[in-house]
């Protein structure tokens, strides 16, 4: 086969996949470990099981592989069926129509499982392979001498005999498949350093797949690809590969995350995700390590044109050209399936909270995958309902209304209450920590942060790097600022209602007041370049972040505000009163940093001039969704990120759709195999989303 | 300066010139062009537009209207226009915008506040701010303005005209004026008369006036199915194009109908009510035709 044909038949066999499939061979294993594992000491209980795992793999090999590592899907066996967590979330009538009703053993088995959630030291693996890793475990144990060391090492080395073998078992079947580069690769790495791009990238995949698929968790990244990279392309460079040859090798590798399939997991989404619905495997590249690399990844991605990996762009004012128009060139071909942060703002926000230089590049910026951090270890995620914020401000929830004078004191209360939610919740997990979460292990996951391994320590048992991440997502801003804008006119500039009178109005969720909710409505919003309104937000915004600057938190702890919302907007607007902006109860509350539904109305131009009013620099994070119905040219995508960049903005991430082709992929999906959407901070696949996110996406997508 | 009725400032343009450009439409045109898109234009008074799909019947503009123009009939919403002054309270208290004002009186420095606005966009995308309309040209002193407000100001200007206006006023304009978009609907004369209501022997003069001055044209044809969609108007377009010397391109607009239902909200009787909008691909065909005609020209269908 020639090239191109190569990569186009294994991009297909992506979309072959089965809803039903999952990874068969792990969960036969694991159904027949058990039994016996149950008696296993606890310790190595988990490096057993993960060796024995590898050593019942299969080692598949298609023709047209170039990197090798795949796991088999296939429908699982009589008498297996899904989990306690597959039912909740694919749903029971799913699950009975899709599967056996009568199951004695469920996928996937919990028996084996990390949280993920983390991205591995790449660095580490490339230059000391497993052994160099193993070598410093060793010496650190006998360093410590302490028995958790010494148990530390063990389940080191059978992790990393097993992963030896398996490699091996890879490098026989590739001899016999005439793939001698392969073979070759996989007899030394990854227990040894790489020696050169392929055999890097090989070493990348093949432990990656293992986290992924085997141990079984979703969402690791691939952190500052370009970086630990960097070393082998300019090696390559060297001994005369061309670019081009360069830039197909990263197509094989860009490809193969889309083949981790969501049902062999332990953390599982809805629906089936084929592919990758719900594994968000980060990859950055641009930032600080800008190189002529970081084109070449950039070029490969966009041909491969795929959602995974999630391509994360830093961009900075003095990056070179080239980089740059690629950078706009990538985001105008492939769209949703880019996102780009301004990294000088980026820099800036993280230095004012105070994080050293390797802090920021170990923190910036993997979705929830932080390098050298086990999720639950030391990173944990709060979601703040704005607008719900609002109306404890204006005594929704209590007996009567408080008494204001004005709205500087509703904001001042709106900000108290944020304290009194983010102070409560830092506690909460104050009070866990060493608690629920020691559990959490991840034997395989140990080995591949530094930290970890220079203590001999789990994630759980102090092995975790020592700095405490903490994101606060902000949700619903728009809909937050709007109803403080309602709050103002009405009760405040108008005075045509009090306080008390507007909260009756909304606890009956405008019943008898249609039109003051039309005129509520219809007020100037957020979004669209409206200095008045978006003065409200940028109200908020602050009260939010004064309110973060002032929570007591541990040592070595950093807060992140992001005004963000995940795919929580339709969730956590389905159990809201009514709000003083005209929405009424259960409605939608406003997606990322965006406008709410509808209510952009003066274009691109003063959407992005609206958003960058708020005060991102106090924060750093979160993420803006711009959806724009009419292609536009690379130059005039270009001018207006870059201008929003200018202005203080922070992210971007561009979806070209329009309602027309939305509701025809909702009728008709087989046609729309391939339409992907930039859904909350990624692209999914919007044929293959659930119906109420499809529903959520129409309202929010302009004509 | 007088203030000029302004129906529309529409920020981020990317198809009236080059980048991302504001563009203000001015209300009043000497022509009366058969299929024209935007009749909001046509009339240079504030105006009222009403849509009856809108309307939830709550009688609040009943209330307010000094001379009871808003009349409910067996639960339908009459609005009687022949009283109406276009006093705005109506659309001010409509919670829906059944009734909304088409037209505002804005100053020079009103208009430019907003243009202004974007100026990062326009220097990053070399864009700017285009007038259009209506006719700019009718409001030839307004419009003179704000162009040299805005080339004060360092941003690029453009005017989307019908170039039907005095020798004069093109003269005055031209040297404000950094790129002219000029309508180029027929051809032939009589059918431009029967079209438009004027003949384009002043359009046609106008038109090699301002590129004798050396200002760059875009040449923009409407192609309206059973007007002027003939052979002999593709030659002319062709002629003339190759005739300028500092035309950028021919753009091709291809025929759509949502200027039907603008007529209805303003209550105005429609002399081409052809509902169906042109297929792009027949567009594209007659691009081609005109290309086969002047190769040399670059000839680009608007979507």
């Amino acid at each position: 086969m020639k090239l191109e044909e190569r990569f186009s038949y294994l991009k297909n066999q992506f979309f072959e996949n089965d809803d039903r499939a999952c990874f068969i061979e792990r969960e036969r294993i694991l159904a027949r470990l058990d039994k016996k594992m149950a008696t296993y000491y606890e310790y190595d209980r988990e490096a057993k099981i993960f060796a024995e795992v590898l050593d019942g793999l299969s080692t598949p090999i298609d023709d047209q592989d170039f990197i090798l590592g795949r796991m088999v899907e296939a429908l699982p066996d009589p008498g297996m069926g899904p989990s306690k967590r597959i039912r909740y979330f694919y749903g029971e009538e799913a699950c009975l129509r899709d599967y056996p009703k009568d199951t004695s053993v469920t996928f996937p088995n919990p028996l084996l499982y990390s949280f993920g959630h983390m991205c591995y030291n790449w660095e580490m693996l490339l230059t000391e392979g497993c052994s160099g890793i193993l070598d410093r475990i060793e010496k650190n144990a006998k360093r410590k001498g302490d028995p958790l060391s010494q148990l530390y090492l063990l389940n080191a080395k059978m992790i990393i005999d097993a992963i030896r073998r398996f490699a091996m078992r890879y490098a026989d079947a590739a001899e016999i498949k005439g793939m001698s580069r392969q073979a070759e690769a996989l007899r030394r790495i990854p227990f040894e350093p790489a020696y050169d791009l392929f055999s890097a990238l090989q070493s990348i995949w093949f432990i990656h797949m293992l986290a992924s698929c085997v141990e079984g968790a979703r969402d690791f990244a691939f952190g500052h690809f370009d970086k630990y990279i960097y070393p082998f392309y300019i090696q390559e460079l060297e001994n005369g590969t061309s670019r081009e040859e360069i830039i197909s090798m990263l197509r094989f590798f860009l490809l193969k995350p889309n083949e981790i399939t969501g049902r062999a997991v332990y953390n599982i989404a809805e629906k089936k995700p084929i592919p990758c619905y719900n594994t968000k495997q980060y990859i950055i590249i641009g930032g600080a390590f800008q190189t002529d690399l970081s084109t070449d990844v950039l070029k490969a991605f966009t041909m491969n044109d795929m959602p995974e990996p999630v391509m994360t762009l830093f961009y900075q004012t003095e990056h070179d050209e080239t980089f740059k128009a690629q950078i706009f060139e990538s985001m105008n071909a492939v769209a949703d399936k880019i996102q780009v942060y301004n990294y000088d703002l980026v820099r800036t926000a993280m230095e004012k909270r105070g994080m050293s230089e390797d802090q920021i590049d170990m923190i910036t910026y993997s979705g929830c995958c932080s390098t050298e951090m086990s999720f639950y270890n030391t990173r944990n995620e709060y979601y703040l309902n704005i607008p719900k914020v609002v109306l404890g401000a204006i005594g929704v929830y209590d007996d009567k209304a408080p008494e204001y004078d004005n709205l500087e004191q509703i904001l001042d209360r709106f900000g108290d209450l944020c304290y009194e939610c983010f102070q409560e919740y830092i506690n909460y997990i104050i009070r866990l920590y060493g608690k629920v979460y020691n559990r959490q292990r991840g034997v395989l996951d140990a080995l591949f942060i530094a930290n970890c391994v220079n203590e001999c320590r789990y994630p759980g048992e102090g092995g975790a790097y020592p700095v405490k991440l903490y994101n606060f997502f902000l949700m619903g801003l728009a809909t937050g600022a709007n109803s403080i804008a309602g709050i103002d006119k009405l009760v405040f500039k108008e005075k045509r209602y009090t306080l008390e009178q507007l909260r009756q109005i909304l606890l009956d969720n405008y019943e008898g007041n249609e039109l003051l909710r039309l005129e509520l409505k219809n007020m100037a919003k957020f979004g669209n370049d409206d200095d008045q309104a978006d003065s409200y937000a940028v109200s908020v915004a602050n009260a939010m972040f004064d309110a973060i600057d002032k929570v007591k938190k541990p040592d070595q702890a950093f807060i992140i505000g992001d005004i963000y919302s995940l795919d929580r907007s339709a969730i956590y607007g389905k159990d809201l009163e009514a709000t003083p902006d005209g929405r009424h109860a259960g409605e939608y509350i406003s997606e990322n940093q965006s406008p709410s539904y509808g209510t952009s109305l003066e274009g691109a131009t003063a959407e992005l001039r609206s958003l960058a009013k708020l005060p991102f620099v106090r924060s750093g994070g979160g993420g803006y969704n711009l959806s724009l119905s009419k292609r536009i040219p690379t130059e005039t995508l270009r001018a207006l990120v870059e201008s929003y960049f200018e202005l203080g903005g922070l992210h971007v991430g561009l979806t070209y759709v329009n309602k027309e082709m939305l509701q025809d992929a909702m009728v008709n999906p087989e046609k729309y195999d391939d339409l992907t959407v930039r859904l909350y901070g990624y692209s999914e696949f919007f044929t293959k989303i659930p119906r109420w996110q499809q529903v959520e996406y129409l309202e929010r997508t302009a004509k | 300066m007088k203030d000029c009725v302004v129906f529309k400032i529409q920020r981020y343009c990317i198809d009236d010139g080059p980048g991302i450009r504001t563009t203000v439409f001015l209300k009043g045109c000497p022509l009366k062009c058969q299929w024209c898109h935007n009749p909001e234009g046509l009339s240079s008074h504030v105006q009222v537009t009403y849509d009856d799909a809108l309307c939830i019947g709550c009688r609040v503009c009943e209330s307010v209207c000094p001379n009871s123009c808003h009349v409910f009939k067996n639960g339908k919403h009459l609005f009687l226009r022949d009283d109406c002054i276009a006093c705005g309270k109506c659309a001010s208290v409509c919670p829906v915008k059944a009734l909304e004002m088409a037209g505002k009186r804005l100053s020079v420095g009103d208009v430019m506040k907003v243009v202004a606005r974007d100026v990062v966009f326009y220097r990053r995308s070399g864009g700017g701010m285009t007038l259009s309309g209506g006719e700019p040209l009718m409001h030839s002193d307004f419009s003179f303005e704000l162009c040299k407000a805005a080339k004060e100001m360092g941003i690029h200007t453009a005017v989307e005209t019908c170039c039907f206006s005095s020798m004069d006023v093109i003269e005055k304009m031209i040297p404000v004026v950094d790129l002219f978009l000029c309508d180029y609907k027929e051809t032939s004369t009589l059918l431009h008369k029967e079209f438009t209501g004027d003949g384009n022997e002043q359009i046609l003069k106008n038109i090699r006036r301002i590129d004798e001055a050396g200002k760059p044209i875009v040449l923009r044809c409407p192609l309206i199915p059973g007007r002027n969609m003939r052979p002999e108007h593709y030659l002319g377009i062709s002629t003339l194009a190759s005739n300028l010397k500092n035309l950028v391109r021919v753009e091709l607009e291809p025929y759509h109908s949502f200027g039907l239902l603008k007529r209805e909200k303003l209550g105005i009787s429609a002399d081409y009510s052809n509902t169906k909008s042109l297929e792009v691909e027949e567009a594209c065909k007659v691009a081609e035709e005109i290309r086969t005609l002047a190769s040399n020209i670059e000839v680009l269908v608007k979507r």
